[in-house]
C-alpha cells in the first residue's frame, strides 16, 4: 500500500511585509497586491499569517457598498484585485492590534527626525497642510504617509510608521519616526493652534483609528487610544490654506 | 428594563466610553458618559426598573426624590431612543 498523499494546488500568492516593525506572512490571490506592498517587502520570520480568501473579497465589496449606501453616494463597483488590498489592509490590522500598533487615519509628516500627525475629516486639508510642510522645510521634511500610517505605542512613546496605503497622491515612505505630536485640523478664517486634553481629543482619535472587527479585541483598542492620547501631545489648529500655516503649526508643536 | 448585550466600557483618555461590540453599520458609533450615566449604566446591567434606578442614585448621591425622578427620566428616555434597551 502506498502511504495516502494529498495534493492541494491553491496558486496563493505567498509574501511577507514588515508593517511598523512587525512582520506579517501574506498568502493572498493578486500579485497586484505583493506589488503594492512592494516597499514593504521582507524575509524576515513572520509574526503571523493572513490568507485572503474570495470570502474576504466579497466581504469588502458587500462592505464599500454599505459605506456609500450610507453616505447616499453612487454604488461603487472595484474589482476584487482592488478590493484585495483593502482586505490586507484590515486582516493585518486586525492582527496588528496585538503587537500594540494602530492604523490610523491622517497625514504624517518628518521634520528632522520628528514626525508630526495632522487628522481632520476627509475634505479638510490633511495633504493640503503637510504639502505646506514640505514647501516650507525643504529637504528637512520628509512624508511618513499621507493617509493611513500605523502608529506603534512603545514603552518609550510612540512611534509613527509608512504604510502601502499612502492616499491617492501615493505620498510616503517606509520609515518609523518618533511621533512628536497629533494636530487636529478645522478649517477657519485665521491660522491659530493650541494645545487640547486627550478628552477633547478622545472622539476623534476613536474615529479616525481603525476599530477591530473581532469585539473581543475592542478592549485590546480601547486601551491602545487611551495610551496614544496620554503619550502624545495633542493639538487643534484652525487653519486657513495659507502656507504660513506650515511655520506656525511647527513653531508650536516642535517646542 | 436592562441594557443589550453587546457594549464594551472603558476609562479612556480621562473619560468613560462604551463602544458597541456587534454591526460594523456601527462601527463609528462612540458613547461617553458621565460619572452619574456610569453609574446608572452600570445598574442597567441587570434587569431594574425606573424606581429602582431612583432608589440607587438617592442612595448613591444623597439627593432627594424631587431631583432624582427627572435624571433617571430623561437618561433612560435617551437609551429608549437609541434603542440600547430590551
Amino acid at each position: 500500500m502506498q502511504n495516502p498523499r494529498i495534493v492541494c494546488e491553491k496558486n496563493m500568492i505567498d509574501y511577507k511585509v514588515k508593517l511598523a516593525g512587525v512582520v506579517a506572512e501574506v498568502h493572498g490571490m493578486f500579485a497586484t497586491t505583493k506589488e503594492f506592498c512592494r516597499a514593504y517587502l521582507t524575509e524576515e520570520t513572520p509574526r503571523f499569517s493572513i490568507i485572503i480568501s474570495p470570502e474576504d473579497i466579497d466581504f469588502e465589496r458587500e462592505k464599500s457598498i454599505r459605506e456609500a449606501q450610507l453616505e447616499n453616494l453612487p454604488v461603487p463597483n472595484f474589482d476584487d484585485a482592488y478590493l484585495e488590498m483593502t482586505a490586507v489592509q484590515r486582516k493585518i490590522t486586525e492582527c496588528l492590534f496585538e503587537h500594540d500598533v494602530l492604523l490610523f487615519h491622517g497625514s504624517v509628516v518628518a521634520v528632522d527626525g520628528q514626525a508630526y500627525l495632522f487628522t481632520a475629516k476627509s475634505g479638510t486639508g490633511k495633504s493640503t497642510h503637510t504639502r505646506f510642510w514640505r514647501e516650507t522645510f525643504g529637504d528637512r521634511a520628509v512624508m511618513v504617509n499621507d493617509d493611513k500610517p500605523f502608529l506603534r505605542l512603545t514603552g518609550d512613546g510612540v512611534v509613527a510608521c509608512g504604510s502601502p496605503w499612502n492616499g491617492k497622491h501615493h505620498l510616503g515612505n517606509n520609515l518609523c519616526v518618533p511621533l512628536k505630536a497629533i494636530c487636529v485640523l478645522e478649517r477657519g478664517e485665521e491660522n491659530q493652534i493650541q494645545p487640547i486634553s486627550g478628552k477633547n481629543a478622545a472622539m476623534i482619535l476613536f474615529q479616525q483609528s481603525n476599530r477591530p472587527m473581532d469585539p473581543r479585541k475592542l478592549p485590546i483598542y480601547m486601551d491602545l487610544v487611551d495610551r496614544l492620547s496620554k503619550q502624545t501631545s495633542l493639538y487643534r489648529m484652525y487653519c486657513n490654506l495659507d502656507p504660513e500655516a506650515a511655520q506656525i503649526a511647527f513653531d508650536a508643536m516642535s517646542k | 428594563m436592562k441594557l443589550k448585550d453587546g457594549f464594551i466600557l472603558r476609562e479612556v483618555a480621562g473619560q468613560t466610553v462604551v463602544l458597541p461590540t456587534g454591526g460594523d453599520l456601527n462601527l463609528n458609533m462612540m458613547i461617553t458618559l458621565n460619572e452619574t450615566a456610569k453609574f446608572l449604566w452600570e445598574k442597567l446591567q441587570s434587569e431594574i426598573d425606573e424606581d429602582g434606578l431612583v432608589a440607587a442614585l438617592i442612595a448613591e448621591y444623597a439627593i432627594d426624590e424631587e431631583t432624582a425622578k427627572p435624571c433617571v427620566a430623561s437618561f433612560v428616555a435617551e437609551l429608549k431612543k437609541h434603542d440600547f434597551l430590551v
